[in-house]
């Protein structure tokens, strides 16, 4: 008997096939892993198990379930409702299961609190959302998904937004419920070592195709294990830097807030040539506030930015354009950085302006030629529009733009968690061979296993604050 | 695969329709629409006269096409003065939040407080019946609609990432506006322009039926409204013509307006 059965299940979003015959049971107690990158198709598979495909989805084969079926999401602040205290919530999931009274709904919800593991005392059911770390708020979302007394927990990402003590602690937790529940897990990552620790099976997946499938550890020792897991966890070769000249992007004592609310408390950062500097942390701790805020586009309250020892929110002018060609960015999503009424070449040169004296119009288009290639586009990519081309190659667009002006400091937001796991590879060997060139990169994502094997110096932005992160030796990682 | 909106498709059929009368009426019409015979007076639709004739003679079916060229010269002229002034005040707007924003949006409040039509009859009776009146009150009824529409299309638009990307490539905000914001937010704005244009059709013949737009000799679908009016026991005919003309207009810039609005969202969802 099995809670949830994928029978040949095939997904597609237009033309766009996004799983195909995929086949998989889960029997109750049973822990089985979904493991690929990203655009592999995980994500729809579990989508579908719940019935939640989007509307321009078309499914083929049949998902049967036996029981309920509740999810976790890789963010719990977007899960929750802001407004709401967390004991309300879990009491509004109680109630849609079974119709009781409220103070008896109240009481069932602060039993499955403690059940996660937020004490009373301590965390009481009156707090917000916003008052707890994203460590309890996973905890919230988790007891929220219990709430419906489920036969199958689905996990999506759930811990790539928390620190890795935290999320050790929270998949000890989705261990130990799914053990005394008797649920069935499925367990959405592109995490080898998460799901190692929990599943008994692993699923292996990439652009929608089953390579894979078996117990831990045997599955690990397939040859097509092997080249997957080497392409999603992609380390570069990088030669050392040397940190021994002044830094290039220097932040001193940022801080800035947003009414009442302190986003940025204190901030110091410096970044020198050929460095990568890693930054991690949950949405809404302010990630792109200080972003913004060391690219100049918004003013701290308190602090500087200096880039190479000038002040880049005094300078004004042709000085403040001048700094601007040192610090260029490339944006998370490709398809929103990059106007879609420009030809490429268009976008590409917009930067352009920022050299003094302007460039001649033949010089400009070499330019913007030159740099199209280095990213690896091909030549006729000037006279297009974005929307000719795919997320992997618009990322490039937007790192050509960024480079077109031999910038000094390259700022990534996110900017590979849109891309597959091949393209995704060839980007950060770009990367990484760009820093050997001197470039040097703030690179702020959710994937920790992913920026630890490129950058020189992690952190954590934590209430406002930076945390240095320990780093991996640098060693060719065996899978 | 390819569906067609079968409103757009009657929406476009339907507006080609108006401006193709409305663009051959000053070259060409069966009759002259000056020219009254008496002794033709109030015929039925024959092969003669495809529609019949008024009370004066004159051939319906010309009239009906001249006063298709009238509304569309009033609505059109309208439409265009008041996307003229209204999209680049959404657009300051959207660029330059606080007093400046408050300022243009309040006093839009204002306007819009105004029942459109009865404010356009009162700027009609201020500066005096006419067509460039008409358009006149009709357009200024419409900028703060563009107002409106602009500043909420754009708004979205400078939040996007290639708003950051130009400002570090040192793009003041006024390049950026009309460089990025204005061409991305031409698909709202057409939308509403064509559900605005029905509505200026109505609008204007509305005015004129009141004897407040386009005076005589100039034919109008809203002064041939109200002249058939004494006659509607005799030729009721001489009312429904130009009536049905009104809805054909307006039916068919709405529809286009509906259509346009789902196929762009529709664009937008894939």
């Amino acid at each position: 008997m099995s809670v949830l059965a994928f029978d040949r299940v095939g997904i597609r979003y237009g033309a766009h096939r996004a799983l195909s015959e995929f086949s998989l049971n889960l029997a109750p107690g049973e822990a089985v892993a979904l493991i690929g990158g990203t655009g592999s198709g995980k994500s729809s598979a579990s989508l579908a198990a719940l019935g939640l495909l989007h509307a321009g989805a078309s499914l083929e084969g049949t998902v049967r379930r036996e029981g309920r079926v509740a999810m976790i999401f890789q963010e719990p602040l977007l899960a929750l409702n802001p407004l709401m205290t967390i004991g309300a919530q879990v009491a509004e999931a109680v109630t849609a299961r079974h119709a009781m009274k409220h103070r008896a709904a109240a009481a069932e919800a602060a039993r499955l609190l403690a059940e996660v593991g937020l004490d009373p005392t301590a965390i009481p059911p009156q707090r917000y959302p916003h008052e707890l770390s994203g460590g309890q708020r996973q905890r919230v979302a988790i007891a929220i998904a219990l709430a419906s007394e489920p036969a199958v927990l689905i996990a999506d990402e759930p811990t790539t937004a928390l620190d890795p003590e935290t999320a050790t602690q929270v998949m000890a937790l989705v261990a130990r419920l799914v053990r005394e529940r008797h649920m069935a897990l499925l367990l959405v990552t592109h995490d080898l070592d998460l799901a190692r620790g929990i599943a008994d099976r692993i699923v292996l997946l990439d652009h929608g195709h089953v390579i894979e499938t078996g117990p831990l550890p045997a599955i690990l020792e397939a040859p097509r294990t092997a080249a997957l897991l080497e392409r999603m966890h992609h380390r570069p070769q990088r030669r050392r830097s040397q940190p021994d000249t002044p830094p290039v992007l220097q932040a001193i004592g940022l801080q800035h807030g947003y009414g009442a609310r302190t986003v940025i408390a204190g901030v110091n950062l410096a970044l020198h040539a050929g460095q990568i500097v890693g930054l991690v942390g949950s949405s809404g701790e302010g990630k792109s506030t200080l972003l913004r805020l060391v690219l100049g586009l918004e003013h701290p309250q308190h602090g500087q930015v200096l880039i190479d020892g000038h002040d880049l929110h005094k300078a004004r002018g042709a000085d403040l354009r001048g700094l601007r060609r040192k610090v260029q960015a490339v944006f998370q999503d490709p398809g929103a950085s990059l106007d879609p009424r420009w030809r490429v070449g268009r976008i590409v040169a917009e930067p352009l302006g920022l050299l003094e004296p302007r460039l001649p119009p033949a010089e400009r288009d070499a330019r913007v030629c030159a740099v199209l290639a280095r990213v690896g586009l091909p030549e006729d990519a000037a006279s297009r529009l974005p929307g000719a081309f795919s997320g992997g190659q618009r990322q490039r667009i937007a790192l050509a733009r960024a480079l077109v002006v031999e910038p000094e400091v390259i700022v990534l937001d996110e900017a590979t968690s849109a891309l597959d796991a091949h393209v995704r590879a060839e980007i950060l060997d770009l990367i990484a061979s760009l820093a050997d060139e001197g470039l040097a990169f703030l690179f702020v994502t959710h994937d920790r296993s992913m920026i630890e094997g490129l950058a020189d110096r992690l952190y954590r932005l934590s209430a406002g604050k930076l945390i240095a992160q320990d780093l991996p030796p640098r060693a060719p990682r065996e899978p | 695969m390819r569906r067609i909106d079968p409103a757009l498709a009657t929406g476009a059929a339907l507006t080609a329709l108006f401006v193709l009368a409305a663009l051959i009426a000053p070259l060409w019409t069966p009759y002259d629409v000056a020219a009254i015979d008496i002794a033709a007076r109030l015929q039925g639709p024959s092969t003669r006269h495809w529609l019949g004739t008024d009370q004066f003679g004159r051939d319906e079916f010309s009239l009906v096409m001249a006063g298709a060229s009238v509304s569309l010269g009033v609505a059109g002229s309208a439409i265009a003065a008041a996307l003229a002034l209204g999209v680049p005040l959404g657009l300051v707007a959207s660029a330059r939040a606080g007093w400046l924003d408050d300022t243009l949006m309040r006093t839009a409040d204002v306007l819009f407080a105004f029942p459109g039509l009865l404010l356009a009859i009162l700027l009609s009776a201020v500066l005096g019946p006419g067509a460039i009146d008409a358009a006149l009150a009709i357009a200024l009824f419409n900028v703060p609609v563009f107002a409106r529409v602009a500043r909420g299309a754009a708004l979205p638009i400078w939040s996007a990432d290639f708003i950051a990307a130009a400002q570090l490539a040192g793009r003041s905000r006024s390049a950026i506006a009309l460089a990025h914001v204005l061409p991305n937010m031409a698909a709202p704005i057409i939308v509403q322009a064509s559900i605005q244009a029905g509505l200026a059709l109505l609008g204007e013949a509305g005015l004129s039926y009141a004897g407040l737009g386009v005076q005589t000799p100039a034919p109008s679908w809203g002064r041939m409204l109200a002249d058939a009016q004494t006659l509607i026991g005799t030729a009721p005919r001489l009312a429904v013509v130009p009536g049905l003309a009104i809805i054909i207009a307006v039916a068919g810039f709405t529809l286009l307006g509906d259509g346009l609005a789902r196929a762009s969202r529709g664009k937008g969802k894939h």
